[in-house]
Formats: C-alpha cells, structure tokens, sequence
C-alpha cells in the first residue's frame, strides 16, 4: 500500500482526537478523569461568574449610556450653519427614515444659586416646550411626564432633584442663574436670569438629576444669549446606524458640523472601555487559578502516563503528535467547561435581578417563619438596593455575544496552554528509558 | 520491501535486494557512570539477511536488549554503521526517527505495553491510525491480524481482561500492523507461563512466512531459541554466530 503525503495530513488530526477523548472519556474511573471534571467544572464557574459581572456591568453602563443619549448627548449633534433656515432644516431631518426625533436646544453651563447662596454649577438646556412631545424618550429617561414636562416649562424652570437639594431649594423657589458671553465685538458680557422652579425630575442618575436644568428657550428672549448658535439634537430608530446616518448628510446644505454619540462622548466611552477590560482582568483571575490547577493536575497525569507516551512513541507517534493530543485534552476540557458555563452563565446573568430578588424573597419568608416562631426578634430589611440608600432599584444586566466569544476563547485557550506547558517537562524523556523502569 | 512512503523517507534509498536488512560494523556502545566506563558493544559487527529469524542469546547485560534498542532506534549509539532496511541510523535526524519506527520496525517487548485504556482492537490499530492510515483501513488489518495471532474474538477487551500469553499476541499483531520489514522482539516468553510461551513460540515461527517479515529474537528461552535459522552469541561486547 502506498500512502502519500496528502492521505498522511487528511487524517492525522482524528487518530489523536480519538486518543485524547479515549483518555479524557474512558469508561474506568480514574483519579485523571476526576481532576479533568474538575477543572471542567472550575472553568464553567469560571466561565458563570465572568458572564454574569460582564453583563451586570454592561447592564449599568448600557443603562447609564442610553439616558445619556436620550437625554443631554442625542444620538447625533448637528450644529447648523449661521443663516440656516432651521426649521426647514429640521424638517428635512424629519423626513429621513432612520430618524425618530429631532430637537432644536441650546446648552450652558451657568452657575446656579439657590437659597442661601448656596450655589452649584448645572447644564442649562433651552429647549421649546412644545418640542417635548415629539422626544418621547427625553420625558421618559427623566421620568416625567411629557405634557406635564411642557406645563411645567411654560411656567419655569425644571431641576434635577439632587440639583435642587444641594441648592436648597423647593418646588415654587426662585433659582438664580448666572453665566457670560464672550464675543468680540462686545467683549464679556454676564448675565442673570431668575427662575423659579416648577417641578424636579428623577432620572435615577446621579449626574444628570444634580447637574440638569432645563428651561423654555423664550425666557432668553431679549438676551444676548438668545443669539447664542442652535444645535439638532438627533435621536435614530437604531442608534447604531449613526454612521449611515451621517453618510445620507454628505450633500445637505446649511450644516457646519455633525458630531456622533461615539464622538460626543469619546473621553467617557474609553473610560468604561478601560473600566471593563480592568473588570474582565480581574475575574480573569479565576481561569488562571483554574489553569494551574490544570498544569499540576497534568503534570501528575503526564508522569502517571509516562508509560503510555513511551508506548506511542516506540511505535512511531512523533512527539509533536504527542504533545497535540495532551493540547487536545486540555482543550476537551476548555471546550466542555466552556459549553457548560455558557449555557448556565446566559440565563443566570439575563435572570440576575429575578434571581437575586427570588433569592431575598425566599430569605425573608424564612427570616418572618423564624420571628413568628421566636427565634428572630425583628425582620431586617434585605432588600438589596434600599430606595433610602441606593439611587438604583434594580440589577440591570445585557449579555453581549461579544463578550461572550472572548470568555469562552479564554476558557478554551488558558487550558490548552497549561496542558501543553505541563507536557513540556515529559517532552525529552527517552521511550527505552520509561519502559526499562516499567 | 515495501515501505509507506513520506516527503522524508522518499529521500532515503531503500534496502536492495541482495543488501543485507540489518548490517552493523564497528559498533560502539557505552554506558558511563562516574565509576567507570562499561563497554557493552565493542566494535560489534553484524548481519543479516531478509526473510531469516535470527535469535540473540547472552548473559543477562551482555547487550542483547541494548543492541535491540539500538537497532529499532530507540538508543544512539557511539560510533559504527547500522544501517537497518536500507536507513543509515547515524546520519537520521532525531526528528525523523519516529518515521522509521513507524515504517521500519515492529517492537515486542517483554512486558506487552499495551494501552490499558484501549481494546485489544485500538492498540493493534493505532499505530496504523497514527501513521495517517484512515481509521476503516486500520481497523480492518487490525482485524486480519488479531485473527491470524487467534485472537478475532477477543478484539473488544481491554488489555485488564486478556491472559499474559494474549495480551503478548496482540503485542505482536501490533508489532506487524504497519508492515515492517523488520519485527524485533525482546524477551517475548520473559514473563509468560509455559502454555502460553509455547503459544508465542509457535505464532513468532510462523512470522517471517506469513508476513514477509525478518524477526530478531532475543532470548533467554532455550525452547524459542530453536525457532530461529540464524543464532548469535553476543558476548564481550560482540557477536559469535552460533548456526
């Protein structure tokens, strides 16, 4: 029989596929199988905990995000040119498919000042009442009522409710705001406008509801604010489709600059980027505990089978093949660990909240069955998130598949790593002399 | 011979007809300690033709087992020619001597060093399957051979359940599962009772005949010692050709 390079490479990888999961799987029990299962069942927790903070994490950043974009940032800025006809311009905007919303503001940072002097600096948003109604995501994110945000406008100024605390100030107050302008024809100019407050908003963000204000465009009228430039402030059906968006803009007229969400908040995105990798390190932690325990339990097996690797090699295994199927073994085991982890890990983590209220709620019946019986003497709040101390009321969570290939690729490779390191040690060892000291 | 051909072994030239299949000269083999320098070859020449079954015997450590490993490439040697199935072992690179134990030689050793993992079946096939063979082609040769060392039916147990004397016929079917020119067996009765021996004995007698194989034996074993055409002593580090 003739067998040819060709045959030789088609076929090489399943004879070891086939020794690796014969050692992995083979029907005796061995101690080798018992620490293969285990570090299986190490990634898989691994694997669980990794996707269940990821997607936690994700969950408050994507929340955090879209209030963001639906509120102060838009989907896209499109800053018009100085004698652009803005409400032909918006129109246009409107037309456009991929757009839901579209909101002429202007935006300050002025200096607020509220009883007591007691002072805080807020981003003023100028905005039309009337344009409310068409942002249903704005009223939404600040938790307000759309006609009720539009009532209350017409009649003053609305707060975030920590802005108003640290001002001192309550509904029907007077908040005085001041800032300047510079030009150079008229050189600094400051000015004070007086409002008084006609409701607080809760977003259940901290920075929007203690640095926001928003207040009706009419009341700068007949200030030099009122020349102060527009912006659009955009919002897409998808908000990932900013740059097709931005791609229909390339031949409209009496526009001076367009800024993306991405752009806009570059400096904050690369922040939680860098906040997530730190994250991702750090739980990473958990599948190089569970890699050297691989290697040291390899390294036993790797002696123990000592006598089998001689074998193969007598009878014309290189030892490369060798070596691939010790990686094969590890990676049955990233594989299986992976699978495992990843199918517990998404339910728990898209539950998480359910789960852990569950959790309480089981807790508490056994706490209150406890107090009737006596042996508690009063039922503690075990609410995760106190309303009286915590700003959030809810665990959020958002798997991305993403995030979910890269865990699992690390759970695959940090196995097949150690397993090979671990077979290094054996890789010069003579086959005569193994099977002599047999 | 017919040799499974690879990129590496097309370069090598193949055993010619009149060739002897094992030739050995001037072989130096040394074992050192701090002690002392012990001289298990010295200047060893030998030879052997195709087709013959060539029994070693020795005193325990005169070499036998070392000249064993030495020729199937599982032990260097200091200095000399040893060429085996045509392939001067000196001038092989370590990288390619896994080819020539795969393609070349066929090990029986005392003890069976069988996978205790894998059925009598696997262990045959394998090292066919190994060697790139595709997995029907292996297991079907694999079969042929557990039938001709009377074993077809025991081909699904595990190495835990055959008897020494079948667990060292399926060492054997093993040893031709990649036709090697060349089957070298260690001590293969070593460990066997006197049934079973005499069960090895008679499957390696008919070796050569039913596989076109040569086979060096070494042993201790007056009774195998008899199924081989060609005998050699080797003492004091060399050969005496005994018939």
């Amino acid at each position: 029989m003739t067998r040819t390079a060709d045959d030789q490479k088609n076929t090489r990888f399943l004879p070891l596929l086939h020794i690796a999961i014969r050692w992995s799987m083979t029907k005796r029990k061995t101690s080798h199988q018992t620490g293969l299962l285990f570090a299986a069942l190490g990634i898989a927790a691994g694997i669980v905990a990794l996707i269940v903070v990821m997607s936690v994490m994700n969950g408050f950043q994507r929340q955090y995000i879209d209030s963001l974009l639906e509120t102060t940032s838009f989907h896209i800025r499109i800053t018009p040119e100085k004698n652009t006809d803005l409400p032909a311009l918006s129109q246009s905007l409107h037309q456009n498919p991929l757009v839901r919303s579209v909101m002429p503001f202007m935006e300050t940072n002025l200096l607020a000042e509220g009883l007591g002097n007691r002072q805080n600096v807020v981003r003023v948003m100028w905005i039309r009442p009337q344009d409310l109604a068409s942002d249903s995501g704005f009223c939404k994110t600040l938790h307000i009522p759309a006609s009720l945000a539009e009532k209350s406008l017409e009649s003053g100024i609305l707060l975030g409710s920590e802005a108003g605390r640290i001002l001192g100030n309550s509904e029907g107050s007077t908040v005085t705001l001041r800032g300047a302008l510079v030009s150079s024809d008229e050189g600094i100019q400051q000015y004070e406008i007086d409002a008084p407050i006609s409701g607080f908003f809760r977003s259940g963000y901290y920075e929007l509801d203690a640095g926001l204000a928003i207040i009706s465009r009419e009341k700068i009228a007949g200030l030099s604010l009122a020349s102060a430039p527009l912006v659009l402030g955009v919002k897409l059906k998808n908000p990932e489709q900013v740059d097709a968006f931005i791609k229909t803009l390339s031949h409209a007229e009496g526009i001076k600059s367009i800024e993306s969400w991405r752009d806009y908040n570059r400096s904050f995105f690369s922040a939680l980027r860098t906040e997530k990798i730190v994250m991702f390190l750090l739980v990473s932690i958990i599948f190089a505990v569970v890699a050297i325990n691989i290697h040291y339990s390899m390294r036993r097996t790797i002696t123990r089978k000592a006598r089998d690797l001689a074998i193969l090699s007598a009878f014309g295994t290189s030892q490369r093949s060798i070596s691939t199927i010790f990686m094969l073994e590890g990676l049955i085991v990233g594989v299986v660990g992976a699978v495992v982890g990843t199918a517990v890990g998404i339910p728990i983590a898209q539950n998480v909240d359910h789960i852990i209220n569950g959790a309480i709620t089981l807790l508490e019946g056994v706490i209150s069955l406890f107090y009737r019986i006596g042996i508690v003497k009063n039922i503690p709040d075990l609410r995760l998130f106190s309303p009286t101390v915590f700003y959030i009321d809810g665990i959020p969570s958002r798997v991305f598949a993403s995030d979910i290939a890269l865990i699992a690729a690390f759970a695959v490779i940090f196995p097949a790593i150690a397993v090979y390191l671990a077979y290094r040690r054996f890789k010069n060892a003579s086959p005569l002399e193994v099977l002599r000291s047999e | 011979m017919h040799i499974g051909v690879s990129k590496t072994l097309l370069l090598w030239r193949f055993c010619e007809v009149n060739e002897p299949i094992i030739e050995c000269r001037d072989l130096i083999k040394t074992f050192s300690s701090s002690a002392e320098v012990l001289h298990i070859l010295d200047h060893a020449n030998f030879s052997l033709e195709k087709g013959n079954i060539c029994t070693i015997l020795g005193p325990s450590g005169s070499g036998k087992s070392t000249f064993l490993a030495i020729l199937g490439s599982l032990e260097r040697f200091d200095s000399g020619t040893v060429r085996v199935g045509g392939y001067d072992l000196h001038t092989l690179p370590e990288k390619s001597l896994f080819m020539f134990r795969r393609n070349v030689v066929g090990f029986v050793f005392q003890f069976h060093f069988l996978l205790n993992d894998f059925t009598a079946l696997e262990n045959v096939a394998l090292p066919r399957y190994m060697a790139g063979i595709s997995r029907t082609d292996s297991w079907e040769r694999a079969t042929r051979l557990l039938d001709l060392v009377g074993l077809k039916n025991r081909a699904h147990h595990y190495p835990s359940q055959l008897s020494g004397g079948e667990r060292q016929r399926v060492a054997i079917a093993r040893a031709l599962i990649n036709d090697p020119p060349i089957v070298l067996a260690d001590e293969p009765t070593g460990n066997l009772d006197t049934a079973s021996s005499e069960e090895v004995r008679s499957l390696l007698q008919r070796l050569p005949e039913a596989t076109n194989t040569t086979l060096v034996l070494v042993t201790h074993d007056s009774e195998l010692a008899t199924i081989g055409n060609i005998s050699y002593l080797l003492k004091g580090g060399n050969f005496e050709c005994l018939a």
